[in-house]
């Protein structure tokens, strides 16, 4: 038995919950498609309905988390820096990135690429880096850094697209990172799981 | 024994394998319910309740079992004495492994 391996599964198991990355990544998609004005989201109403539904997606996703590998609450501390870089980082991609794109007429997406180095630093601060955030945050990064974005209308708009795409490929590595632990959610039956039940 | 050799005995109730990983697991978070704890030890359902009955007999956990929606669940979580004793456990370990690795140098 591993002491370590143990600490650190339990520490971590929460952040591995990566199917809730699909609504996440479907916010950010359907938020840049809104903000281009694309197709039906162009109505306020289908981009509050599709609001709705990721909403019920993922309250749905979180309960068969819950019910198939378990409630836990990490410590004060581990909670805390969830929080803290959470906060920190979303904004620092959010409107640091944003405002580069705003201010300066760059051939690339500085949303795209400092988003990137926001969620790699998210990863590794609350989950652990691994090569699959960074292959795919990496292709996200360079992606960003590539000078095509030079001739499109609204950078940031485009920019939601990738970083949509990247949040929800994490979330499934993630996920099949969690399965592989600890086994698949058919492999253990949850009902009356409890003391003496 | 002496007084030194006392302190590296290993406590019988904590060391056995099945109990150390659940005290492990429940050291590194505040709280875990019954299917978490099944799913970090994997441990059998029957097993592990059978050893949070003694953990919780022993005063090492607490036991709060609860309605979530409408289903039974039960959240395990250390208690202060179950904190220290898990912690000196790990210690004593550690000491034990570093005094077998010195006595096969020498």
């Amino acid at each position: 038995m591993e002491r370590r391996d143990l600490e650190s599964a339990a520490a971590h198991v929460t952040y591995l919950r990566g199917l809730l990355a699909i609504p996440l990544g479907g916010l950010f998609i359907i938020t840049g498609l809104g903000n281009l004005g694309w197709g039906p989201l162009v109505h306020p109403w289908v981009f509050v309905a599709s609001l709705l539904v990721l909403g019920a997606a993922w309250l749905g996703i979180n309960r068969y988390y819950n019910d198939h590998y378990g409630r836990v609450t990490p410590s004060r501390g581990r909670q805390m820096r969830y929080h803290v870089a959470s906060l920190i980082l979303f904004a620092v991609g959010l409107v640091g990135g944003s405002l580069l794109d705003f201010s300066f007429d760059l051939p690339i997406s500085a949303f795209a690429a400092v988003f990137a180095l926001a969620m790699l630093a998210w990863f590794a601060i609350c989950v652990g880096l691994r090569t699959r955030h960074l292959i795919i945050l990496g292709s996200l990064l360079v992606a960003g850094l590539l000078p095509v974005w030079g001739s499109l209308p609204d950078r940031v708009s485009v920019a939601w697209l990738p970083i949509g795409v990247a949040t929800i490929a994490a979330g499934i590595f993630d996920h099949r990172a969690l399965v592989r632990a600890y086994g698949s959610a058919r492999g253990l039956n949850p009902e009356n799981s409890h003391v003496g039940g | 024994m002496s007084e030194g050799n006392d302190e590296l005995l290993l406590d019988r109730l904590i060391h056995e394998p099945g109990r150390l990983a659940i005290l492990t697991v429940l050291s590194s978070v505040q709280a875990a319910d019954f299917v978490f704890l099944q799913r970090t030890t994997g441990l059998t359902k029957g097993n592990l309740s059978s050893h949070l009955t003694k953990l919780e007999e022993a005063g090492l956990v607490e036991i709060q079992k609860r309605f979530v929606g409408k289903k039974p669940n039960t959240n395990v979580a250390l208690t202060l004495v179950g904190k220290q004793r898990i912690a000196r456990h790990w210690d004593q370990l550690e000491r034990l492994k570093r005094l077998s690795e010195t006595s096969v140098q020498q």
